[in-house]
Order: C-alpha cells, then sequence, then structure tokens
C-alpha cells in the first residue's frame, strides 16, 4: 500500500495521473510467471516413474536469463504436496530428463524444437513465453497480451507426456489445438 | 527547479529499490487474480546480464526507434566506447577504442554475417551499408578483440548488425518523412507466407540528405541520395533444417567538394565531385541442428560495389563460404569450431589522387577456428580458450587466440577477464598504392615538392594483445550497471619513412616518395561504463561514459588520430501514456584531433542534443518528430585524413509516418 501511495504522489508530481487509476498495483511480469508455474506445479499430475522416490523434490528446471532465475527464487522450496521446489538452472541444456517443469525463457527456434525432441513423451511439463511456443509443440504458454497474462494450453502436448493438469486451472486457459 | 527534482529522485529510488513485496503479492494471488493483475516487463532491460565474458553492447530495435537516428553509424553512438564522428553528409569515421579515421581499419562489421569489410583499405565504407532500420532485430557492439571468432580485422571491436527473421516482419510497413536535413525519405516492407514452412519480406528504401555547411555558413556541397531494395526467405525444410536466402541492391550518388593536391599551380584543385556508389549482395545460409547442444551452419554469399569518384574507381567481387559447429563435449565443454574460404577481385582505376598497381588483383583467404568454452564451476566458473588461424595472400599466416575467464559468484554479478592477439591484415592499398599526399608549391626560386606516399609488398600485418576487465551488476531491481577497463599494446603499427627527393624533368618539380613500414607501437588505456536505469515503468535512463587515454612511441612520422578521450551519452525514454514517447539524447564528445594530408587539425569539444516526440493515434500508426544536432546551428566533428574540407554537421529537423496494416 505504501508503494501505491508513493506512485500516485509521484504521479500526481509528474501530472500524469492516469497510471493511478489501476488498483492493485502493477506487478512484474516474471513474478506473475513464477507465481502461475507455482500454481501449475500443484495442480499438475506426474506419473509415478517421473521421480526418483517419493521423497525427491520438484525440479522447476531454466532456460533463460539471470532475470527470470532471480524471479523463480521466490518460489524455490515451497511446498507442493508433500514434495519441495527446487530450482535448476538448465541455461546448457543439459539433463533435461530430471525436470518435471522446465520453464523456457528465450532459444532460438531450431533449439526449441529440439529440447521438444529430447523430451518427448517424457514427464517434462514445457512452459513458454509466447504463442508460437504452443504452436512449435510446448505444453503451457503464458501470453502477455496487452499487460495481462493469458494461459494457452497444448493439451494434446500435455497428454502425450502423460500428465495431467486439474481442469480448475484449464477452465482459465485457452486449450490450442486438438483435445 | 533543482530541489523539487532530487526530491523526485528520492521518492522513486526509494519506490524502485524494494523489488521483494512486489514477488510476495504475485505468491499471495490466486490463479484468477494473477491473469487479471497488470503486468510489467519494461524492466527487463535494466535487469538482464549479458553472459559472455566480453564488453558487449546489445542497441535493441527499441533504441532504434526511440533515438530517432536514420543510420547504421548514427545508432552506433548509442554504444559505450564506441567513437562515431560524421565527416559530412555521406560519410563517417567510425572506431572504438582509438585509431579513428574514414579509413579506419580497426573494426569489424557484419550485417546478417555477412563481411562488410573491404580488402581495399581493411575498413567499410560506411555510406555503402544500410538495411530497413525498422526490420533490425538488434546491433550487437563488442569492443575488444573478437579475432578468434569473428576473423582478422576485429583488432578494436565487432558490430554485429542483426535483422529479423522474416517471420516476425509479416504484413506491411510504410514509413515516410522529411525536413531539414534529410529531406525526405521513404520505405515499405510487405513481408508473407509463402506457405507453412516458409516466410518472407521485400522492401525498398530511399533518402535524399541535405548538404552540411563550412565554417562560414557556405554549403558544403555534400548532399546525398540512395536508393536500396531487398529480399528475405527463411524456409524450416525439415524440423532440424532452416535455409535462409537474402539480397540486397542499391545505388546512390554521393557529392563531395575534393581538395586534391596537383602538381601544376596553384598546386591543390578545389572542385566538387559526383561520385557514383552501387552494389548489392546475396547470402544464403543452411543451419542444420542435431541436438539442443549441437549445430552446424553452412553460409555463402557474394558481394559487389563499384565506386566511381574523380579520386579513384573501383570496383570489387567477393565470394565468401563459412562453416561452423557447435557441439556440447562431456558435460563442461561447449566447443565450436568452423574454416572459411574467401575469394575477392577487383577492379580500379586511377584517379586524381590514387592510383593502385596492379590495377586489378585475385585475392584468397583460408582460415579456420576453435574455441572450447569449459564450466569449470557449475553455473559460476568458465574458461573459453580458443583460436584463429588463417592465411592471407597479403601478410600470409596469422594466429589469433584468446583466453577469457567469467565469474558468476551470485545471478546479479559477473566479473570476467580476458587476454587476446589479434592482427589488421594488411590493405590492398598498403601494399600496392601511390597517393599524391601532397605539393608543396615552389619556395621562392626552387621547383615545387610533390610528396608520394607509396604502398610495400612487404608491409606486414599490425597485431594487439588486449587485456581486458569487466563487472556486471544489476545489484537494485531497475539498475544495472556494466564496466570494462583495457590495457591494448599495439606493434607493427603503420609508419611512414622518408626517401631521397629526386628532380623530376618531365614535371619539373622535386619527387619525395614516403614508404609504408611496421614500425610503430603504441599503447592505449582506458574505460568504458554503462548503466540503464529503469526509474519508472514509464521512464528509463541509459547512460554511458567512456575515457580513452593513448600512448604513443616517439618514432613515427605519422602521428595517429588517438581519438577523443572522454564520450559521454545521457538518453532518457519517457512514455507517460502509452500512446505518447518523450525522448531527449545528450551526447558529450571531448576535444579531438584528426591527422592526415593537411596536418594536425584540433576539434573542438560539443555538447549536443537530439530530441524526439512521438504519438500513436491508433496501435499501427505512428507519427513523430525528431530534432538533431540541436544545440547549435552546426558544429564540426571531424576532418577526413584527406581530401575533402572540414564540414560541420547542421542542425536538422524532420517529421515521420509509420504506419503497419
Amino acid at each position: 500500500m505504501v508503494n501505491a501511495i508513493r506512485v500516485c504522489r509521484l504521479a500526481l508530481l509528474a501530472s500524469a495521473a492516469s497510471v493511478c487509476s489501476a488498483a492493485p498495483a502493477v506487478l512484474e511480469q516474471y513474478s506473475v510467471f513464477a507465481a502461475l508455474t507455482l500454481n501449475f506445479a500443484r495442480f499438475t499430475q506426474w506419473p509415478v516413474n517421473a521421480f526418483a522416490d517419493s521423497s525427491s523434490g520438484l525440479n522447476v528446471c531454466l532456460a533463460g536469463d539471470n532475470v527470470l532465475l532471480q524471479s523463480f527464487e521466490s518460489i524455490d522450496g515451497k511446498s507442493v504436496g508433500n514434495r519441495l521446489i527446487n530450482i535448476v538452472n538448465s541455461e546448457r541444456l543439459r539433463n533435461l530428463n530430471q525436470c518435471q517443469i522446465l520453464f523456457i525463457g528465450e532459444l532460438s527456434n531450431n533449439v526449441l524444437l529440439q529440447v521438444f525432441l529430447d523430451i518427448k513423451n517424457q514427464p517434462v511439463l514445457t512452459i513458454g513465453e509466447d504463442a508460437d511456443f504452443v504452436a512449435s509443440g510446448g505444453m503451457v504458454a503464458m501470453v502477455n497480451v496487452d499487460g495481462k497474462i493469458q494461459l494457452h494450453v497444448n493439451l494434446a502436448a500435455v497428454k502425450a507426456s502423460d500428465l495431467n493438469i486439474s481442469s480448475n486451472l484449464l477452465r482459465l486457459a485457452k486449450i490450442v489445438g486438438d483435445r | 527547479m533543482k530541489q523539487p527534482i532530487v526530491g523526485l529522485l528520492l521518492i522513486v529510488i526509494s519506490q524502485t529499490g524494494s523489488g521483494a513485496p512486489d514477488v510476495k503479492d504475485a505468491l499471495e494471488l490466486n490463479v484468477e487474480d494473477l491473469l487479471s493483475v497488470e503486468v510489467t516487463s519494461v524492466s527487463k532491460k535494466a535487469q538482464a546480464l549479458n553472459d559472455s565474458a566480453a564488453a558487449v553492447f546489445v542497441i535493441t530495435q527499441e533504441d532504434i526507434k526511440r533515438s530517432g537516428v536514420t543510420s547504421i553509424p548514427e545508432a552506433l553512438r548509442m554504444a559505450p566506447g564506441m567513437d562515431v564522428s560524421r565527416i559530412d553528409s555521406n560519410k563517417w569515421a567510425v572506431s572504438t577504442r582509438g585509431f579513428n579515421g574514414r579509413f579506419a581499419n580497426k573494426l569489424l562489421v557484419l550485417i546478417d554475417g555477412r563481411n562488410t569489410y573491404t580488402r581495399s583499405f581493411s575498413g567499410v565504407y560506411w555510406e555503402n551499408q544500410d538495411v530497413m532500420l525498422e526490420d533490425v532485430e538488434r546491433i550487437e557492439v563488442i569492443r575488444g578483440p573478437g579475432a578468434t571468432l569473428w576473423g582478422a580485422n576485429a583488432v578494436n571491436g565487432v558490430i554485429n548488425i542483426i535483422t529479423k527473421h522474416s517471420a516476425k516482419t509479416q504484413g506491411a510497413l510504410l514509413v515516410a518523412g522529411g525536413g531539414t536535413e534529410e529531406r525526405g525519405f521513404g520505405g515499405f516492407r510487405y513481408g508473407g507466407r509463402l506457405n507453412e514452412d516458409t516466410s518472407g519480406r521485400v522492401y525498398v528504401k530511399g533518402f535524399n540528405r541535405d548538404a552540411n555547411s563550412r565554417a562560414d555558413a557556405e554549403p558544403a556541397g555534400d548532399s546525398w541520395d540512395k536508393a536500396q531494395g531487398g529480399f528475405r526467405l527463411d524456409s524450416r525444410f525439415s524440423l532440424q533444417d532452416e535455409l535462409t536466402v537474402q539480397g540486397d541492391l542499391y545505388h546512390s550518388t554521393i557529392n563531395q567538394t575534393l581538395a586534391i593536391p596537383q602538381i601544376a599551380a596553384p598546386y591543390q584543385n578545389r572542385f566538387g565531385d559526383q561520385g557514383d556508389a552501387y552494389g548489392g549482395n546475396v547470402l544464403s545460409r543452411w543451419q542444420h541442428t542435431i541436438s539442443t547442444r549441437s549445430d552446424y551452419s553452412l553460409q555463402l554469399y557474394y558481394d559487389y560495389y563499384r565506386r566511381n569518384e574523380a579520386w579513384f574507381s573501383e570496383g570489387r567481387d567477393t565470394l565468401d563460404l563459412d562453416f561452423q559447429h557447435r557441439f556440447g563435449l562431456f558435460d563442461s565443454h561447449e566447443v565450436i569450431w568452423g574454416f572459411g574460404y574467401q575469394y575477392t577481385h577487383d577492379h580500379t582505376e586511377a584517379g586524381s589522387l590514387l592510383r593502385l598497381s596492379p590495377a586489378s588483383r585475385n585475392d584468397q583467404l583460408f582460415s579456420s577456428f576453435i574455441q572450447d568454452e569449459i564450466e569449470l564451476i557449475g553455473n559460476t566458473l568458465w574458461l573459453t580458450l580458443g583460436s584463429k588461424f588463417e592465411h592471407n595472400d597479403y601478410s600470409g599466416f596469422e594466429g589469433q587466440p584468446t583466453a577469457r575467464l567469467m565469474w558468476a559468484p551470485h545471478s546479479q554479478h559477473r566479473f570476467w577477464a580476458a587476454v587476446s592477439r589479434a592482427v589488421r591484415t594488411p590493405s590492398r592499398a598498403e601494399q600496392n598504392m601511390s597517393i599524391l599526399q601532397t605539393v608543396q608549391p615552389p619556395p621562392g626560386f626552387f621547383p615545387a615538392v610533390a610528396v608520394y606516399l607509396n604502398g610495400e609488398r612487404s608491409y606486414r600485418a599490425e597485431d594487439v594483445i588486449a587485456y581486458e576487465l569487466g563487472y556486471r551488476t544489476t545489484f537494485i531491481k531497475a539498475l544495472s550497471l556494466d564496466v570494462t577497463a583495457f590495457y591494448n599494446d599495439y606493434d607493427n603499427l603503420r609508419n611512414a619513412s622518408q626517401g631521397a627527393g629526386t628532380f623530376d624533368p618531365v614535371s619539373g618539380v622535386v619527387v619525395v616518395p614516403l614508404a609504408l613500414n611496421n614500425n610503430f607501437q603504441a599503447k592505449t588505456y582506458g574505460y568504458e561504463i554503462a548503466a540503464v536505469w529503469q526509474m519508472l515503468d514509464w521512464w528509463r535512463w541509459d547512460a554511458n561514459y567512456s575515457l580513452l587515454k593513448s600512448d604513443f612511441a616517439t618514432t613515427t612520422n605519422f602521428i595517429a588520430a588517438a581519438g577523443p578521450q572522454q564520450r559521454l551519452s545521457l538518453r532518457s525514454a519517457l512514455s507517460w501514456r502509452k500512446d505518447l514517447d518523450f525522448d531527449l539524447w545528450l551526447r558529450y564528445v571531448d576535444s579531438n584531433a584528426a591527422v592526415g594530408v593537411f596536418g594536425l587539425q584540433q576539434i573542438d569539444d560539443y555538447v549536443t542534443m537530439d530530441v524526439r516526440l512521438a504519438w500513436r493515434p491508433a496501435l499501427n500508426l505512428e507519427l513523430s518528430v525528431v530534432g538533431q544536432n540541436l544545440l547549435s546551428d552546426s558544429h564540426l566533428q571531424f576532418r577526413q585524413e584527406n581530401q575533402t574540407l572540414p564540414t560541420f554537421i547542421d542542425r536538422g529537423m524532420y517529421g515521420k509516418v509509420a504506419w503497419n496494416f
């Protein structure tokens, strides 16, 4: 709340009152991505063989820059059922089959397609940042449309990897491609 | 007036400094709320840290647009440490870390992988290089040697101009405008899909630029017009293969006032020259991806240019083949290696100033390189070792190794250090030229003296050992800082020795030959600082400062141009409403000296400012007004080494419409 007041005071100084009108403060895109990813971790069922054992953590692998890494620190160690989230820096795209969630920030298209080939039919939930991501074979895209995030889900790809996303989450998403 | 601004800044710092509540807020929201809250990604530029162990600065499409620049060299002024000086309307001197000039030879410039370097003088004809600026994805500016990956002549830096993939330039874009210096310009691009796997675009553009001024405010006769067109096709013909084919064609008319020495009285001839420059290129690149950690690419291009000027004319064909393969080895190695071949053929005609002998020459270049990036400590410490090896027809075999260390102790901090060797291979002119440098009028009874500068077949490559240290941080959210220090030790730099004068009875003058040699050394050192501050969601600052010191050996007969010691650039990008931009760009350039046949020319320091105001009445329509070099009627930025008279760059204003449909 203090922040909001400050923003408004500043806005008045700069005579641009319009920024005050959006009541809940504007959030930084990557912290929203991290929070949404936490929700996907909680509302997705992985097959039993996706984990080494019942106590192993849920690996959220990140392929992107320091901004992505820093934003996802906020969900490191959060509990998901009886597992804890473990953030893994996968910038080098190695050992991707150890990931339960793979968040891909920026990758050139040719490498991205190879990532999908590498983990094809393996229980890795892939999340990306633009609509093309699901069109190219990714599972979930968090797309910024005019300042708000929309979820796009490629349900066929999710099912092919033996994953199950709760319908509570799916009904908030735009389903892309075949069901 | 000062007090409120300070107060405002303080509020803003306390506001942006606290990043934590933001993250917590997000975690407390449920999915519905997360999807309905307004998000911002504007501070990303201020937070993202480059991961390479080199002094890299990226100029984005957004930077290009908001700066209001209308050419590639003007855009390069945004990068720290770049020494960009406009000689006149159609000529620039562009370098980094010193040794600038119209014929500067220590910077390598690539456009979509095509090397724009010409063997003629080991440099770039900037007036020949253009792209549809709206289609540029980014310009990577790498200060310091990049020879291991990029090749010879990347001595002081590499500029990598990368245009957008054609899938990202779909639809039509029309830009048009005009004003006082930018008399008129226009461009049209259309992008479409040929089939599911293939996208493409075509473009045409053209401009007419006004002449600048002499010191006495008379017109300098340097107006310029150019027309250019081109295309790009990208096809993904399998899951693992992508083919890109692109090309450009251009023609320009270059007006200039030449001041050329001549043997008869009045010993210098001044006249207006209308030069012609045209050319084109076609490039194809095939990229095959083997796995996430392995791919290779094969690139082939052909480039042709022709220039006809009163002082010299030349045409050059270049055919170039490059192969590159990247692969991961074990867990901790990332290897990249490749080879290249270049064939170039030129055809020159002597003009009133310069003659090359032989007039035509064919040259070949063979090169190969290997580099290994080794992860010594996972996600924390990397060592990069590599070298380029090449053989050229001028200086034979050259090796260009580098060692780089990168340390990321924390996600918000990066330290790096590098030692590299790079060479600048001899130009065609340095081995084969004869240039009439000056003619000294007869002192009384004695005959006039004509000084000729002659190339030497034995002229070798210049080399540098460069030591660099860098640090990058984004210690508070929305503020990033990038600092680089360097020490360059040059050897075998260009020098000239004077031969004995002989009386030539035919022309009636004493001929004094100057022969080129390699016995000049120099050391340069300095630092560059760049900062980005996203003060508010709608207000960003970009600032950079660079310092360059030089220490030249006293043995030289040439005085090398060190470049201005200090440069400062400060940009403010303000968008207090989504449909309005207000941009300010302030630049300071320290006093400078240009060296050439006219002797040492002192150039005063200057401060100048560009302003841009843009309004988007609809999402796909933008109207903008740009003022350039606003703080004086005209100012001198540089003086060319020879041929042209000092030209003062005029203040300019233009208006522009950009329509996407």
